[in-house]
């Protein structure tokens, strides 16, 4: 760690968007040194995506559990231990922790632990030690961002990081927020036994996905018993001793509750305060820092990646525009980052995974479209799986047979939507999707179907 | 054996030349690809080479002397060979002439200049060297000897040659590659592939590089919500690039007069009641005063060139009108030596063929002089755009009841205006009042017009 060298890259934030770009850089023969306050891998691997998907394995492994009887195993006495379910989940957070330090190492990126900020065109602080760096990288990420009237306290009312850190299965919970996050947390905690009540403000449920999709969604949830208010808005939130009061107005009319907890997952800020940004003339819009489609700031050779810029706050869109940072910076210049070709999905019950543009989107944008559908009930393989619920459909361009759009409620929906970002990264059009053989019995046929069923030509439907 | 040496085309355009300059004579022995004359071509002066090597026989065009292209101005062969008595004759092809140009230079002329250094390959008719195997061959297969570049001794075809020429043509066309959304689009687009830089990944076509070349081609601009994209037709777009380039080429200046058209309208009440003049229009008798306007006024009745102004011999004046998809000007030759008679006859018939779209090829060239009139749509003045390669244009308007001053009195007249755009660079201030002076006096006293 010598101060007197000059290195290629400085990144802030070592997060999947910061080590991603590290890395990169690094195989593109940079000298990179990274700067993390808190702990590698960010908040993804600590406290967001990986804990959340650790909880949802083993809430799904408990649904299938008491689903035994149904594929012909008798159980007796099932039961859990969910301080076993937050054990075996540090465990695997701690296993991918050791990982990427290694990682880091391998990569001879040089990691640094302290608060940073920068202080020059090619100056960064950590912790008040001077680092020169050609390049800078901002990779700072978000934060949870709480309701002005009711700040988060970790007790009643909480953020997802705090919920997980609970430790325990409320009885009640009131989950504000119908995005991704809200609906998965509902999902993982009416498994164990929670009584669930997700309020949305907007009109449904995941907004950005396919209405068809959500709305079969909503109905699957009810069906868990799951109670989903949409177009309702929180008047007012009053935790105490015991519980939480909470009003909300909704199409029904004004309604009170009282819950044990409650979930605010309405947003995320942007953590870009503190790291002399406005010193440097590096723009900001409500936090989010501005970048233009290389994402450089505009200034000197400061870029910026993940959520810190805003966008989608997905892990994979930070490591994908990460590693576009470090090729801009050495001059390599793909230009392929397409906004409308990111995948998503939510881990719900069922799952649900979406790319590209919903129906109503590309309807409202006056294209011309055609619509393919294909019902997991038809699949042999899901039925197999026992998960029948859910459908692939698949949007195109009426003239060309461009992909616009691929939604997907079903088992492994997650999975599935990587075939549909490939066709679309290499604009492939319904007609290669549809004869492109899929192999048999699996969940994938269903792509192939749906896309046939474009021309009306599925075979199994 | 002697061979000719004939006139050679030395541009596209050249139709025949001037020998110069003999830099041989007869008796001289001449290389392939030595300059053996100057001549003097439609753009400017060049160089002549020799094509095959030999002895000058016989000259047959004397410096200062004009022939066709193609027309034989020497013989070359070995000495002692017979030369024929009579050398060929190019064919002369029957030049339409339109117009029959006078050139006016102005007093300083600039000589044109010579071209010096690299000389464009000059393409006469081509005496195609082959061995009698290659041409057998040929002849077997189909090939055609003159696409053939010869690899023996003096640009000779041999048979290797034609068999690479013909291996070249089967060989299957390498296919541009390119993501199949781009594949799609283009053929929707009726864009050809070959024409598109790849920009993807391995220089493959994307949909974006095929866009690119449709916005290129086309520069569409997607409708936005409440408007609707009305295709161009092929009339509009060349209106459109000839409008476009008239206004950014042509100094406009517009001068306007008023033209009182009480005798005018008398006249022509007069004439609907006279046998064989029942047709004749307000615009007829315009487009006759016009014409007159022009004998009267010969620089508006010409051209822009570098060389100088071209003032044309022939008045032909365009009229426009207004068809589906555009405006057409098909012209009425010699318009001042026609009778407002046969004017009004020809006029007719020409809006009658503008309407059906079917004009034979004449009736649309040579216009030396537009006028445009939309007096039937009660258009006070309007300016018009000069029709290239014309000097001018006459926007004609409304024939309208107003007070006019007379005799210090104040009286009701049957007034039009009329406007000239006029190119700056042929015709100033003047010279436009003086036409359009002209142009009055002859519709405001409209008996001359009877002749």
């Amino acid at each position: 760690m010598k101060s007197d060298q000059k290195y290629d890259l400085a990144v802030v934030g070592g997060g999947i968007g910061g080590y991603s770009a590290a890395i990169r850089a690094s195989q593109l023969g940079m000298k990179v040194v990274l700067a993390e306050k808190k702990k590698l891998g960010g908040v993804c691997l600590n406290t967001g995506c990986i804990p959340s998907r650790a909880l949802l394995k083993m809430a799904s492994f408990w649904r299938l559990l008491n689903r035994a009887e149904e594929f012909g195993f008798s159980t007796n006495g099932l039961g859990f231990d969910f301080s076993a379910v937050l054990a075996k989940k540090d465990e695997v957070v701690e296993k991918l922790y050791s990982g990427l330090k290694v990682l880091m190492k391998k990569n001879r990126i040089q990691v640094m632990s302290g608060r940073s900020a920068l202080v020059g065109l090619e100056k960064i602080a950590v912790n008040g030690e001077e680092i020169e760096a050609e390049h800078i990288l901002i990779a700072t990420g978000s934060r949870s961002r709480g309701l002005p009237f009711a700040p988060f306290d970790g007790n009643r009312i909480l953020s997802s990081r705090q919920l997980i850190e609970l430790g325990r299965v409320p009885r009640s919970m009131m989950v504000i927020g119908g995005g991704p996050i809200g609906l998965e947390m509902a999902t993982v905690f009416s498994t164990f036994g929670c009584k669930v009540t997700v309020v949305e403000m907007l009109d449904r449920i995941a907004y950005y996905i396919d209405e068809e999709i959500t709305n079969a969604l909503t109905r699957a949830l009810k069906a868990q018993g799951i109670d989903v208010y949409t177009s309702s808005k929180v008047s007012g939130i009053a935790p105490d001793e015991k519980k939480v009061a909470v009003s909300f107005e909704s199409p029904q009319g004004p309604m009170d509750t009282s819950t044990e907890v409650v979930l605010v997952a309405t947003g995320r800020a942007a953590n870009s305060e503190e790291l002399g940004l406005e010193n440097l003339g590096v723009r900001t819009e409500k936090g989010f820092v501005s970048v233009d489609e290389r994402f450089h700031t505009g200034v000197g050779n400061i870029y910026a990646v993940g959520d810190v810029i805003g966008g989608k706050l997905l892990a994979h869109v930070a490591s994908a525009q990460g590693i576009r940072a470090a090729e801009n910076m050495a001059g390599i210049e793909y230009g392929d980052f397409d906004p409308n070709k990111i995948p998503g999905f939510i881990d719900t019950e069922p799952p649900v995974a979406s790319i590209g543009l919903s129906e109503e989107a590309c309807k409202s944008s006056g294209k011309e479209i055609k619509v393919g559908h294909f019902p997991f009930a038809a699949s042999g393989r899901a039925l197999v799986e026992g998960s029948q619920k859910g459908q692939v459909k698949l949007i195109t361009e009426a003239e060309t047979g461009e992909i616009l759009g691929a939604h997907i409620m079903g088992p492994e929906a997650a999975e599935l939507i990587s075939e549909v970002s490939l066709a679309m990264y290499l604009e492939s059009t319904c007609e290669e999707l549809a004869r492109a053989i899929h192999p048999h019995p699996t969940l994938a046929e269903a792509i192939e179907e749906a896309a046939r069923d474009i021309k009306g030509q599925a075979i199994h439907k | 054996m002697a061979e000719e040496i004939v006139m050679p085309k030395l541009t596209d355009t050249m139709e025949e030349g001037k020998v110069l300059r003999w830099l041989k004579k007869e008796g001289d022995y001449i290389r392939k690809g030595e300059i053996i004359a100057e001549v003097e071509t439609d753009k400017a002066e060049m160089e002549m080479e020799a094509f095959s090597s030999g002895t000058v026989l016989r000259i047959l065009a004397g410096e200062g002397q004009t022939l066709p292209v193609g027309q034989t101005i020497a013989v070359v062969g070995e000495v002692g060979e017979r030369v024929e008595e009579k050398p060929r004759e190019a064919v002369r092809e029957k030049a339409k002439v339109a117009e029959a140009p006078v050139r006016e230079v102005p007093a300083r002329e600039t000589p044109p200049r010579i071209v010096e250094g690299p000389v464009p390959i000059p393409t006469p008719p081509k005496v195609i060297k082959a061995s009698p195997a290659a041409k057998r061959l040929a002849q077997e297969r189909g090939a055609d000897l003159s696409r053939i570049e010869g690899t023996g001794p003096e640009g000779r075809i041999l048979t290797t040659d034609i068999e690479k020429y013909l291996a070249a043509l089967k060989a299957p066309k390498k296919e541009a590659s390119a993501t199949a959304v781009a594949r799609a689009l283009a053929e929707a687009k009726k864009v050809k592939l070959e024409e598109i830089e790849g920009t993807g990944i391995g220089g493959k076509i994307t949909k974006e590089d095929v866009e690119a070349k449709i916005h290129e081609r086309e520069e569409v601009i997607p409708a936005a919500a409440g408007e609707k994209i009305v295709e161009l037709s092929k009339m509009r777009q060349t209106i459109a690039r000839r409008m476009a380039e008239s206004k950014t080429t042509i100094p406009h200046f517009y001068t306007t007069v008023e033209i009182v058209m009480d005798e005018v309208v008398k006249l022509r009440e007069r004439l609907t009641k006279t046998p064989g003049q029942e047709e004749v229009t307000f615009n007829d008798i315009v487009l006759k005063a016009t014409a007159l306007a022009l004998r009267k006024n010969p620089e508006v009745n010409a051209s822009y060139s570098e060389q100088g102004i071209i003032l044309k011999e022939e008045i032909n004046v365009g009229m426009a009108v207004a068809v589906e998809g555009g405006l057409i000007v098909p012209v009425i030759a010699n318009c001042d030596r026609l009778s407002l008679a046969v004017i009004s006859t020809k006029s007719r018939e020409l809006r009658e063929k503008a309407e059906a779209g079917r004009f034979s090829p004449g009736e649309l060239l040579g216009g030396t002089f537009t006028v445009s009139n939309m007096g039937m749509l009660q258009v006070e003045n309007f300016l018009a755009i000069i029709n290239p390669p014309q000097a001018a244009i006459l926007a004609v308007s409304t024939i309208k009841d107003e007070p006019v001053v007379r005799g210090g009195k104040v009286v009701a007249a049957k007034v039009m205006k009329a406007t000239l755009s006029a190119d700056h660079r042929v015709l100033d201030g003047v010279k436009a009042a003086i036409f359009l002076r002209d142009l009055r006096n002859l519709l405001e006293s409209p008996q001359s017009l009877l002749q």
